[in-house]
């Protein structure tokens, strides 16, 4: 369970914890490991590695404008977040080589990789769960070296669990500004505001809570706009425009002239799993947290494989025992690695094609590994039709 | 849609006089039945009403269900959209997929008649003349379970009946009707807590025309409101409010998901279901105006105005009208429509300049007070749900609207009506002159009249 803390002195994250933490073995065996994760995740997406797997982060550079340092947002239109932006514009323009670049690149998700492992083994000793989870649902997963140098997701998925701890310590504040940087990252950590502020007791709290984790994005995102609007709505714009992608909606909407369609569904869909959410008669926050990026991955008409990363401390911070974790995994890499066998036409993101069988099955093992993390089962469902015919 | 058939026809017939058969009014005798028995009897009455009033509407609809049909001249005897749907059904029976912008089961339905009853007027309109007639007793049944008064519900079924556009709509071969009728039962089912039996009547519903999701919001906007706002207890209501709406939202869409399927499945005409919405879609959005002059707006704003507008007055649109002279000598003796078809208000219509603003100061009440009141938040948020849509339709996304989209408003209007007129303190006689009001505008507006029909009018000096 995870409450708002009442012990711990203002201005101070655990420094004692954090003492102890450093000659806690465990850690250091999950730091080591954390290393190697990262070091293995980057020799495969290394273009010097032959062969290597594809990864978003090498294809950038064959940008003109990440290759010539160019600002983004200011000077193009980058489609993620501000605070990827910053890492891609510090590494290119501090790199100015390929490799120097990528190894900057890798560098920076190191350092926010081995951040995530961190506080997930500090939440899971604080709140009891079983430490060693973090090597089998965490950092052995096969995304973890298929989808770490890949793109910026861990980043997200840290100050998640930065949000998650501090909150835990009762620094709502903080915790509030993490998922402001959360959202600078992926903008999904906005999910996240009601449920955390719900755990909050007065308005007030709950006000200034979402003051703050709505204020930095906000404030990080309006000079920008006002430097250079048509740069930096291009790439929400792109969100908004862009298709389908690892959605089981495709099998429902296998032309792509229909997905508005799609698009609006799915839109529906994440709104009843906020609701759901919500209104869920839980107090645990990270289960609650689970159910909610769980669910939106389900609902989203766009669910990258590296998506899964922002998952995988909840499976650690969980009591259950989460047997569909690997086929889900599994499921999840064949995601790239059939990608680039399907020619185009019809592309890797048309219905009935290898990749998108994955995405089909890795949508059904999410939704048996929700219902699981949810305890709804068969007869759960049946009530909800029954109840009141 | 809102293609507009008009045929005129010039006859020239000798003036024939009919008599009125003879009927002799029986005047009712108060006070020879023991109290008693008396109020036993009324409420038998009553409880009969809705049959009793779905029987007398369907009598007259099965009157002038062959007219208009197709005449030796060439004329195909449709009305209004008919000519679209007609030909569809048509094509439909001969194996082929059509009219795919609109859902099919309203279309289904019209094949059923001709299969049973032929390609005639009885084949095309039978099942919606039924379907008007189920929506007649709907209506009292819904009202009953909103207010428990069995007079209120009669009431509300009457006006339902009698108003002009709705009575007209229920007549013809389009789709509204059975969309009606369906809707109604979703909303019978949904004020009685049965939600998975209203969200299959809502998926049914929904597969003959896409607007009627708009009643659903309208119901849960009302059942959002129908518990004081308490602190502690928001989430409680809103946990089970949403239970309501995943039950119509994936019940309704597997129904009506599974009904395109079918359609789609036989006719080829759609790889999926969910494609066919999409085409439903795109396809309505697709339908927008050049010349705001050429359509009548919701509201009486720029660039409606006050004499080209829903809920004030519009130059009724003719959906088939037949015009005979009687010349004698060379000279004009009358002039007299005997087919009248008309798009047309009726004086319910106007009702909602004074529901709307009652439902807002309740709403002002609730939220200042906590106080729930159940009617007037269902009246409210019906007429919100059903009418707000097509003020944005026609101003902001410029998409044509046609009067007759009002008939979803019409159900509500007539629970108001007859709500406020039947509370304490109200005198009787003002539901009975607006019961004699809307009456008289029905007959003067009943769209197939007979000789004395006619007679009647042009004595009033009405236009026949």
């Amino acid at each position: 369970m995870l409450n708002v803390s009442e012990e711990g002195s203002p201005g101070s994250i655990d420094r004692r914890g954090l003492r102890a933490a450093i000659g806690d073995r465990t850690l250091l065996e999950i730091m080591i490991v954390t290393t190697a994760v990262v070091v293995l995740s980057a020799i495969v997406h290394s273009s010097s590695s032959q062969p290597n797997i594809y990864s978003d982060i090498t294809s950038f550079w064959g940008r003109r404008e990440v290759a010539e340092a160019l600002i983004p947002y200011v000077d193009f239109v980058f489609e993620y977040p501000q605070l990827c932006g910053l890492i891609t514009y510090a590494s290119a323009s501090i790199g100015r080589t390929p490799q120097a670049y990528y190894a900057l690149m890798s560098f920076f998700l190191y350092l926010f990789t081995m951040g995530s492992a961190v506080l997930t083994y500090l939440i899971a000793k604080r709140s009891g769960f079983d430490t060693s989870r973090i090597y089998r649902y965490f950092l052995l997963a096969p995304s973890m070296i298929i989808y770490l140098v890949y793109n910026f997701d861990i980043i997200n998925t840290f100050f998640v669990l930065l949000a998650l701890y501090t909150f835990q310590r009762g620094k709502t504040r903080l915790s509030a500004a993490s998922i402001g940087l959360g959202v600078l990252s992926k903008l999904t950590p906005v999910l996240l505001i009601p449920i955390f502020a719900q755990k909050l007791k007065t308005w007030r709290q709950q006000l200034v809570f979402v003051a703050i984790a709505v204020a930095i994005p906000v404030l990080a995102n309006a000079p920008i706009a006002a430097v250079s609007f048509e740069n930096w709505w291009g790439g929400y714009k792109w969100h908004i425009d862009w298709g389908l992608e690892n959605s089981w909606l495709v099998f429902l909407f296998p032309d792509s002239g229909s997905w508005d369609t799609a698009k609006l569904l799915s839109d529906i869909l994440i709104l009843l799993v906020v609701a759901r959410v919500i209104v869920w008669k839980n107090d645990d926050l990270i289960q609650k947290s689970f159910a909610m990026l769980g669910g939106f991955l389900l609902a989203t008409y766009v669910y990258t494989p590296q998506m899964n990363l922002m998952l995988f401390p909840f499976f650690v911070l969980s009591s259950e025992s989460l047997l569909l974790f690997y086929p889900w995994e599994l499921a999840n890499a064949f995601i790239i690695l059939s990608w680039f066998t399907v020619p185009t036409p019809p592309g890797p993101t048309a219905a009935y094609t290898t990749p998108q069988w994955s995405a089909l099955v890795r949508a059904l093992l999410l939704l048996l590994i929700l219902a699981q993390v949810t305890k709804v089962r068969g007869r759960t469902l049946l009530n909800w039709v029954t109840s009141k015919w | 849609m809102g293609d507009l058939e008009v045929v005129e026809k010039a006859e020239e017939s000798p003036v024939q006089e009919e008599k009125n058969g003879g009927e002799t009014a029986k005047a009712g005798r108060q006070g020879w039945l023991d109290p008693g028995v008396e109020a036993l009897l009324r409420s038998k009455l009553l409880d009969l009403a809705p049959v009793i009033l779905a029987l007398v509407v369907l009598g007259l609809k099965l009157m002038i269900i062959t007219t208009p049909g197709p005449d030796p001249s060439g004329g195909k005897g449709f009305v209004f959209d008919e000519a679209h749907y007609i030909p569809a059904i048509r094509q439909m029976l001969n194996g082929s997929a059509a009219n795919n912008e609109h859902p099919p089961l309203s279309k289904a339905l019209m094949m059923l008649g001709v299969i049973v009853f032929g390609d005639n007027p009885v084949g095309w309109r039978i099942t919606i003349v039924i379907s008007d007639a189920v929506s007649v007793a709907l209506l009292y049944y819904v009202t009953l379970e909103l207010t428990k008064n069995k007079l209120l519900a009669c009431a509300t079924s009457l006006f339902f009946a009698t108003d002009v556009m709705s009575f007209n709509i229920g007549q013809i071969a389009i789709l509204d009707a059975p969309a009606m009728a369906f809707s109604l039962g979703m909303v019978f089912f949904f004020l009685r807590k049965r939600h998975v039996l209203g969200s299959l009547f809502l998926g049914l519903a929904f597969l003959c025309k896409l607007t009627s999701i708009f009643i659903l919001v309208g119901l849960l906007a009302y059942l959002f409101l129908s518990k004081p706002l308490r602190k502690g207890e928001l989430t409680k209501h809103l946990g089970e409010w949403i239970e309501v709406l995943e039950k119509y939202f994936f019940i309704g869409l597997i129904v009506s998901m599974l009904g395109l399927w079918v359609y789609d499945s036989h006719y080829r005409a759609f790889n999926t279901p969910l494609e066919h919405l999409d085409f439903m879609l795109s396809y309505h959005s697709s339908l927008t105006y050049q010349n705001a002059s050429e359509v009548v707006f919701p509201l009486p704003i720029p660039p409606g105005s006050l004499t080209n507008c829903w809920i004030t007055y519009f130059a009724p649109a003719g959906y088939f009208v037949t015009t005979v002279t009687e010349s004698a000598n060379g000279q004009v003796v009358k002039e007299y429509h005997p087919i009248a078809y008309y798009g047309i208000y009726s004086p319910i219509w106007w009702t909602i300049w004074a529901l709307v603003p009652i439902g807002l100061y309740e709403l002002y009440r609730y939220f200042r007070r906590g106080e729930v009141s159940k009617v007037d938040f269902f009246i409210l948020m019906w007429v919100a749900a059903t009418f707000l849509p097509n003020v944005v339709f026609a101003y902001v996304m410029h998409r044509w609207v046609y009067t007759f989209y009002f008939y979803d408003v019409i159900p509500a209007l007539c629970v108001g009506v007859s709500y406020y007129l039947t509370r304490p303190g109200v005198p009787k006689i003002a539901i009975i002159i607006v019961t004699a009001v809307q009456l008289f505008w029905f007959f003067n507006f009943f769209p197939v009249r007979s000789k004395l029909h006619t007679d009647i009018l042009l004595s009033l000096g009405l236009r026949a």
